[in-house]
């Protein structure tokens, strides 16, 4: 049975670094892991080798020593919707979806569907049969909640219902709304669009009993048991409401929290510090300008407390986070200075991330 | 050249994490400081905006107050739908009940570049074709969604051009195409951090946007830090004679880690200002780190940067 790690939270978090140093992580110990990861920036994409866009797993060279096995996979939404009708539709249907304006606008722009094809992605790696595990970096997006909400939305629009609502309103009192509305768009939208949006539904109505399927499936998959979600926050900004809102509605779907990983942990500073007296006499030995070692003297008395106060406040950040949360488990990950960009450096933060298997 | 505070219109893109919503909200403030009424724009589900100016969260039928001479306005899609429908297809009062309806809804939704394109177009007539009830503003700034980094919203005419091809939104796509496309009116501002990794992304995204005619007008380097060792008598001077104090090597090693931050900040401003060069003009801005988000001090410090 393939397990899946989720890593959600909101952009600018570290999720797509962090997810791939879980799994790293997680193969160095022994798993057959795949990590599906979303617009990583170049220097990690090349790290893991995923320069190509082009959706096909590829196994990424694990530091001396690791036990089990590393494929890397960056998603290609277009390649995936092009996929997905590829397996499902008869040739010709393909050729004239391909022709589809409609469709190639769906397929690269539409919103939502990055996420939609994330989670059909992630079927795909799972049902491969060939995974221990598959880490999943979800897209950048405004609130944490859109990775669930947004696939909903396009298997919304990719359902019959929509089609019929909008080219066959019906009759009585509803319908008679519907179609006023239907006019008000025909209008606005102009009649060749509308008749390229209706073929591109028909088209895809072909296949919809295998949508509803996969659907069920994809559903089943996010909610089963060896799904857990993990939330990835920057420990200097950890919106809290945002995460508690979106652990409301992981409660809601009857869906498994995992824990925090919280980026960007400062080290508190190790003392004992040396005395402004200390070094007020230092800048005496010294000699020189002596204007100049006062300023310096006060900067160096400044800066362990600088440090102690970025910890302290990180720390009951960290603290508040995790009591709203009713004690869930939060995972602190060490700044990196530079930030990580080898192999080497997502697996010297092993110590800090969750063991295989985490607790659940 | 128009220089960027004396555009229409400032988008403010850049990946998440960077410090977009308080660039956006810094440079309505440095607006306001160089005596211009501004108006700053958060869109859709954002929620970050009014905070920094000590505002409740949430959508308002119209801007509020968020210090003189700055409004702040969280715009969302029914909003400016209906407003469109009132203005363009000039629908009476009715408009209100048609748009709200669930097809509309639903083929809003369904339609790429859509959404969009109804934010936009709200932001085009309230600067070009200005009710009376409108009040006033000389420049609006636009804190971008971080999804596609701010791209996609400013091609969403276009995909939406490609769509149509014919019809009042076809036309609403072209109008709004040749606002931001119009680098008197229009500049776009790219939002990034001192740092190699975050300077490496906004280099490449400054070429997208370049390749898609959006060339960044300025770059902010936000949360640049002081120096923190003051020089004289300099790093080099103060580590040698940390070497002769009681407990001296724990606090060296503060030192050498806010020498080497220090370094990577340089460089990486160094490598942005270079690696900007081949597109042409882009001014360089930097935005000072704040503690809590003090939004009026990064205000300050880019009027000056502005003048």
């Amino acid at each position: 049975m393939t397990r899946v790690a989720v890593c959600c939270g909101v952009g600018g978090t570290g999720k797509t670094t962090i997810s791939a140093a879980l799994a790293v992580s997680w193969a160095a110990s022994g798993e057959r892991v795949a990590v599906l990861t979303i617009d990583p920036a170049r220097r990690l994409a090349d790290a893991l080798g995923v320069g190509a866009l082009d959706n096909v797993p590829r196994e990424v060279a694990l530091p001396a020593g690791a036990e089990g096995t590393l494929h890397a996979l960056m998603l290609d939404r277009k390649g995936t919707w092009d996929e997905v009708i590829a397996r499902r539709a008869r040739p010709e249907t393909v050729e004239r979806l391909l022709h589809n304006p409609y469709y190639r606008a769906v397929s690269t722009r539409l919103s939502g569907s990055h996420e939609y094809m994330a989670v059909e992605k992630l079927h795909d790696l799972v049902t491969s049969g060939r995974y221990d595990r598959v880490v999943v970096d979800t897209p950048p997006t405004q609130h944490v909640v859109d990775f669930f909400r947004a696939p909903d939305r396009v298997r919304g629009i990719l359902d019959r219902s929509l089609l019929r609502a909008l080219f066959d309103p019906g009759d009585g009192l509803r319908g008679t709304a519907a179609r006023g509305a239907l006019s008000l768009v025909r209008r606005l939208a102009g009649d060749r669009v509308m008749g390229e949006i209706q073929e591109f539904f028909e088209l895809m109505s072909e296949m919809s009993s295998g949508f509803v399927a996969r659907s069920e499936a994809v559903a089943a998959l996010l909610k089963s048991p060896d799904t857990a979600y993990w939330l990835v926050t920057d420990a200097n900004a950890p919106e809290r409401n945002d995460l508690l809102g979106f652990l409301e509605e992981l409660r809601e779907r009857g869906m498994g929290f995992a824990g925090f990983l919280v980026n960007r942990v400062e080290p508190v500073p190790e003392g004992p510090f040396p005395s402004r007296e200390a070094l007020l006499a230092m800048a005496r030995a010294r000699g020189g300008d002596a204007r100049a070692w006062e300023f310096a003297v006060e900067a160096l008395v400044r800066l362990p407390e600088a440090a102690a106060a970025r910890a302290a406040r990180q720390r009951a950040a960290i603290g508040e986070l995790v009591k709203a949360a009713g004690g869930a488990p939060a995972w602190r990950i060490p700044e990196v200075p530079g930030g990580v960009r080898s192999i080497d450096g997502l697996a010297a933060l092993a110590p800090a991330l969750p063991p295989s298997p985490p607790a659940r | 050249m128009t220089a960027l505070i004396d555009h229409r219109l400032l988008v403010v893109v850049g990946k998440g994490g960077v410090g977009r919503t308080t660039v956006s909200a810094a440079l309505a403030i440095a607006a306001a400081r160089l005596g211009k009424r501004a108006l700053v724009l958060e869109l859709d589900q954002a929620t970050g905006l009014p905070p920094k100016f000590d505002l409740a969260p949430g959508a308002s039928d119209a801007p509020r107050r968020g210090m003189p001479g700055v409004d702040v306005w969280s715009l969302t899609v029914p909003q400016c739908l209906e407003d469109f429908a009132r203005r363009k297809l000039k629908l009476p009062g009715f408009a209100r009940n048609l748009v709200r309806n669930r097809f509309v809804d639903t083929f809003v939704d369904a339609v790429p570049g859509l959404h969009d394109l109804m934010l936009l177009g709200k932001i085009e007539n309230m600067i070009r074709e200005p009710l009376p009830s409108d009040p006033h503003y000389d420049v609006v700034i636009l804190d971008a969604p971080a999804t596609g980094h701010g791209l996609t919203l400013l091609q969403a005419a276009r995909t939406l051009s490609d769509i149509t091809r014919a019809g009042p939104f076809h036309d609403l796509a072209r109008i709004i195409d040749e606002f931001l496309s119009d680098r008197t009116l229009t500049a776009t501002v790219l939002v990034t951090l001192p740092e190699e990794l975050p300077v490496q992304e906004a280099v490449e995204l400054a070429g997208a946007l370049d390749a898609e005619g959006f060339r960044p007008a300025a770059v902010v380097a936000n949360q640049v830090e002081g120096r923190s060792i003051p020089d004289p008598p300099g790093a080099d001077e103060v580590l040698a004679a940390l070497a002769g104090v009681e407990h001296g090597a724990a606090l060296e090693r503060l030192v050498r880690g806010e020498v080497a931050r220090g370094q990577r900040h340089e460089q990486a401003l160094v490598d942005l200002q270079a690696r900007l060069g081949p597109l042409g003009g882009a001014t360089l801005l930097e935005a000072p780190r704040v503690e809590a988000d003090t939004v009026r001090r990064v205000g300050m410090a880019l009027a000056e940067g502005l003048t």
